[in-house]
């Protein structure tokens, strides 16, 4: 097959190119991101100065039909944030970072580093990015329904979900059944890419290319894609469940006799578990955490051999710890229920698994912080993400050890102080690795280097104002401020002055909300750099010389560049493991496929 | 470079890619089905009501469950076959599995269309019973029940709610355009009119003020929110809006209908009853004289459990609970309830050898063959009876019509009954989606497949294999609904 004959379609948009697809799953997963983002920096004007109306550098993307249904003269309204706050959740996790680090990196480099062709089932790859995207337009379709989008969190929680919309005569045009529609269509596609990796690790090695030989990303994709293919199915059939309740009127999820306010609006048998619903929902809530995690923390670890010139500290310890960790991430569910009434005894099974699954995150961490200990670093681009990476992702997990302890937890739950945990897990940390993985690959992906003088541009701006975004949401929420207030808290101010416990502590730290906000806004035109320096680069960079610019060691630089279909030129063989660079001297580094 | 090992197994794995991708998928697939049946152990475990235990029929889950071994012994005679080159042995195997799959949909397909014909209600009282429900026909504008030799008159879905209307108010923005459908279906039945001051109501009309009344609203926000946010800028907070920028919306449309008609809506559309009008869930008020409705349904099971339960948790005598429940008022189902204390009488004795008691299902839920029999009729039920549930038509079960505020709570055997009907449909509706997703792949191999075998005949014997293994799947997982549903 002469891929040059092909059509502009067949080429770039129904294409069954591994690479063609990464690159489709990335640039459709950074445009789902900038959505996400800028429904939060909507909300956080709502947090910030929940009286003032919207200023028109932020509704400029309301028509005013929708200013009119949802602004409230102008102003963010609960409902309104409640929509948003859910569609943020939704859209940067299951439409942004997962098809980024899992879609896009999984595809693009996995099957070049084990040296394949292809992956194994290249139609049923390009049908898992083609669901995906439905899922995600179908998801994000529902802001133009009138009822607008789903609003009850990215959990998705009943008896409140179920309340949501209830009101909505034709429930299949509802947010809330649009929002389940698009959740099992991407867990279909997530599927289908996950059984598409594995079948592709484990099959299409190049030869030589041993088990211990593989690229530690190509373990981390393997294990990412294990937890997908077997944490999402229970949510699928919890969705399937919700979706029954929803159309047909069934009462899964809905206890015998619940009232709202005195009245029952819902007109069902009863009978069902609200904690059914949450117990199927973390059975894929917390394996997700390491889906969005593993193909980060593999992107930083490709990196750092590379730009500090040494092998990876412990390469084989690395390995065996994110298969214990993808184990050990089934069994750690409940943690995020511990206020549900479990029970003691359960709460202690799971305290103690969760407690155990951070023994491998730090064997990881650690790993990579003792690689840095005698290289020669190279502060390029991507090594300056990547070592931000490692603080940051510190942060955020050393946060969430009282979150572990149920005790801690009674007075942690629903807090900011979860929000600014688990936002310097997936912010500064995720996704510092995933653009990290962005300016490493971008010359073997178009043949051209990133600027870096837009690159430090966008670097330390970010890596300053991330920072101001989310700590101070640690320091509100040890002091007990609310996760979901659509005002920033402002209501509890009325106590305020007159011995009320609450409004004095409220009044003490509401003040957060405003350096949060603005940190946020300027966070966003930090971005602007790293968008102009992506679209700019593509055809003004500098041009790589030869196909390894980095004096990498791993398969995919033996690739021409950009790689053609097919991949290589001639067939690949290894001869040795991935990371094998010498002190010092020119030629201080042994790719995988040179024999000598 | 084409990819490897899609048709020959990878020395080091033994295995070609797809079926690696089979059983990878298959693992999935048995997580999927593990988060299913981990709810229905769950809801079963935490069921605050009777779980309806053998409540489906079992013979032909039986012949299913039969059918799909076979069809699975089959679709491997049909890879050897292939195997052994011999192309047209194949086909017959092949077709043949796709006929019992056929055959288990056609079951299935009896099996759910029962469920959906046969209704069950819960009284105020928590008695519940199942039976048939039968079309009310209005007679001089009262409800009636009507037999089904009777056709003709102007029937209406049963349990539907009545309202003799000359008054109507929508509202412009909020209203729903099948509900005003249907209103407008019946005042045309009914040869009325309903009027909006002078000119006569129709949809076209509805539509055009809707939008004049949406672009009212969003001009009107568009006003409220320039002018708070100049007060913002200028920081003055206390100036109104000039009442002259803003337009005058006229939300509510009132009108009249002429001559007075009866509307019937069902249950779900409505959201309030009052002594005077009805709600609709849109909103749309109808104002006049409400007329009481009716169910009428041939009662094929009783089931006292529930209330059995409430009493003994109240510490009330559960015989006595019964007995003054409303549907013993009536003398028929007296007798029918004392003959059923015989029947247990005579059970207990005979039990009282064996040194056991009769069960709660025992002694509270009468089952059809037992009402029948307490009515005189003890001939065994037909081979068609066992498939589609004791025949209304041909046998005598009790009529009861049940006034409007006696029902708690009705619906037809569908997810909404009951968790237990609501698990039934997601385990075998799923199961039934992945039957008809190997019918589909076993077509198109069986079709399009000469070509395929000519140019590629590994590859597509490959194919079949992997289909087999699917097909393997589906089977076990009907292994395990079949006792788990039908038989526990």
């Amino acid at each position: 097959m002469d891929i040059s004959r092909q059509s502009f379609w067949k080429k770039y948009i129904f294409s069954t190119d591994h690479k063609i697809i990464g690159l489709q799953y990335a640039l459709t997963a950074m445009v789902f991101l900038l959505i996400g983002f800028f429904l939060m920096l909507v909300m956080r004007w709502g947090i910030a100065y929940p009286q003032q109306p919207l200023p028109s550098w932020l509704d400029w993307m309301f028509t005013d039909i929708w200013k009119a249904h949802w602004l409230q003269d102008g102003r963010m309204t609960g409902e309104t944030y409640n929509m948003f706050g859910a569609m943020h959740g939704t859209i940067m996790v299951f439409l942004g970072v997962v098809p980024l680090g899992f879609g896009a990196f999984g595809n693009y480099i996995v099957p070049l580093q084990i040296g394949a062709p292809d992956m194994a089932f290249p139609r049923l790859n390009m049908t898992s990015y083609w669901l995906y995207l439905l899922g995600g337009v179908i998801m994000c379709g529902s802001f133009f329904l009138e009822s607008g989008a789903a609003k009850s969190g990215w959990t998705n929680y009943p008896p409140l979900a179920q309340y949501a919309d209830a009101n909505v005569i034709n429930q299949l045009l509802s947010g809330q059944t649009q929002w389940l529609i698009g959740l099992v269509l991407l867990i279909t596609s997530s599927l289908l890419g996950s059984v598409n990796v594995i079948t592709t690790v484990v099959n299409l090695r190049a030869k030589g290319m041993t088990w211990m030989r593989l690229p530690f990303m190509v373990w981390a994709m393997l294990v990412t894609a294990f937890l997908l293919l077997l944490s999402f199915p229970p949510l699928e059939a919890a969705g399937i469940m919700q979706l029954m309740d929803r159309l047909f009127g069934s009462s899964f999820f809905m206890p015998t006799g619940l009232s709202v306010n005195g009245v029952n609006p819902l007109e069902i048998a009863g009978g069902g578990s609200p904690l059914l619903f949450q117990h199927l929902f973390w059975f894929l809530g917390h394996p997700e955490v390491y889906v969005l995690l593993l193909p980060a923390l593999a992107c930083v670890a490709e990196i750092i051999p590379v730009h500090i010139r040494r092998p990876l500290w412990g390469y084989r310890s690395m390995v065996y710890s994110v298969l214990v960790l993808g184990f050990l991430s089934f069994i750690v569910w409940a943690h995020h229920m511990y206020l549900t009434g479990m029970g003691p005894v359960v709460s202690a099974f799971f305290q103690t698994t969760t407690v155990l699954i951070s023994i491998p995150s730090v064997i990881l961490l650690t790993s990579l912080l003792l690689s840095l200990w005698g290289g020669s670093i190279r502060f390029t681009m991507p090594m300056l993400w990547a070592a931000a990476f490692i603080p940051m992702f510190g942060i955020g997990g050393l946060t969430g050890l009282p979150l572990a302890f149920s005790l801690a937890d009674l007075h942690l739950h629903d807090t900011y102080y979860v929000i600014g945990h688990f936002h310097y897990v997936v912010a500064p940390g995720i996704l510092f690795g995933l653009v990290a993985g962005i300016y490493h690959w971008f010359p073997k992906i178009t043949g051209r280097h990133m600027s870096n003088f837009l690159g430090h541009l966008h670097f330390w701006p970010t890596l300053v104002l991330v920072n101001l975004v989310f700590f101070p949401m640690l320091i509100q929420g040890l002091a007990g401020i609310h996760r979901r207030w659509y005002n920033g808290g402002e209501a509890y101010l009325v106590g305020a002055g007159d011995g009320n416990v609450f409004g004095e502590i409220m009044s003490q730290y509401i003040g957060l909300n405003i350096l949060s906000s603005w940190s946020a806004w300027f966070l966003a035109l930090a971005q602007v750099p790293f968008l102009i320096n992506l679209v700019l680069s593509v055809f003004r960079g500098k041009k790589v010389k030869g196909d390894n610019p980095w004096n990498a060691t791993t398969l995919e630089w033996s690739a021409p560049t950009p790689p053609g279909h097919g991949n290589f030129i001639e067939e690949p063989f290894v001869y040795r493991g991935p990371y094998e660079y010498r002190e010092n001297g020119e030629d201080d580094f042994i790719p995988q496929w040179k024999s000598h | 470079m084409e990819i490897p090992y899609s048709v020959k197994p990878r020395k080091e794995t033994g295995l070609f890619n797809s079926k690696i991708g089979i059983w990878l998928f298959l693992a999935s697939e048995v997580m999927l089905f593990g988060g299913l049946f981990s709810a229905y152990i769950f809801l079963r475990i935490y069921a605050d009501t009777p779980w309806p235990e053998r409540a489906l029929p079992v013979l032909p889950g039986m012949i299913n469950t039969f059918v799909l071994i076979a069809s699975s012994v089959t679709v491997i005679f049909a890879w050897a076959s292939l195997k052994l080159k011999k192309w047209r042995q194949f086909q017959f195997f092949l077709w043949i599995t796709i006929l019992f799959a056929f055959v288990f949909m056609v079951l299935k397909g009896i099996e759910y269309r029962t469920k959906f014909h046969h209704q069950a209600l819960r009284f105020q009282d928590n008695v519940i019973i199942q039976g048939h429900s039968h079309p009310i026909a209005l007679h001089q504008g009262k409800p009636t029940y009507s037999s089904h030799s009777n056709k003709g008159g102007q029937y209406v879905p049963a349990n539907n709610l009545f309202i003799e209307a000359d008054k109507m108010t929508i509202s412009s923005r909020t209203f729903y355009t099948p509900y005003i459908r249907h209103i407008l279906g019946i005042t045309q039945k009914q040869d009325a009119q309903i009027f909006l001051n002078n000119s006569i109501l129709n949809l076209d009309l509805l539509h055009q003020i809707s939008e004049r009344e949406e672009e009212i609203f969003v001009h009107n926000a568009k006003v409220r929110r320039n002018h708070l946010k100049n007060q913002w800028q200028q920081k003055k907070f206390n100036v109104d809006v000039n009442q002259k920028d803003l337009k005058e919306p006229t939300d509510l449309l009132y009108l009249s209908v002429s001559p007075v008609s009866t509307f019937h809506f069902a249950p779900r559309d409505v959201k309030k009853v009052s002594s005077n009008s009805i709600t609709l869930q849109d909103g749309t008020l109808l104002q006049g004289k409400i007329i009481p409705s009716i169910m009428v349904i041939s009662v094929d099971e009783i089931d006292f459990r529930q209330l059995a339960l409430e009493a003994e948790k109240k510490d009330v005598s559960v015989d006595e609970a019964i007995e003054s429940s409303w549907l013993l008022q009536f003398p028929l189902y007296q007798s029918i309830w004392q003959s059923h204390k015989e029947w247990v009488a005579d059970l207990e004795k005979s039990l009282l050898t064996k040194k056991r008691k009769p069960s709660f299902k025992d002694l509270y839920l009468l089952k059809p063959a037992q009402i029948l029999s307490y009515l005189g009729d003890s001939s065994s039920f037909t081979i068609k009876e066992h498939f589609k549930g004791p025949n209304h038509k041909k046998r005598k079960f009790p009529y009861l019509e049940i006034p409007q505020e006696q029902i708690a709570y009705e619906s037809v055997l569908n997810p909404r009954w009951s968790n237990y009907y609501a698990i039934y449909f997601a385990l075998t509706g799923l199961h039934g989606l992945h039957v008809l997703g190997g019918i589909l792949v076993f077509m198109y191999f069986g079709i399009f497949g000469r070509k395929m075998y000519e140019s590629q005949a590994e590859k597509f014997t490959n194919g079949i294999e992997v289909t087999g293994l699917f097909w393997h799947f589906v089977d076990l997982v009907w292994i395990f609904l079949f006792p788990v549903l039908y038989l526990m």
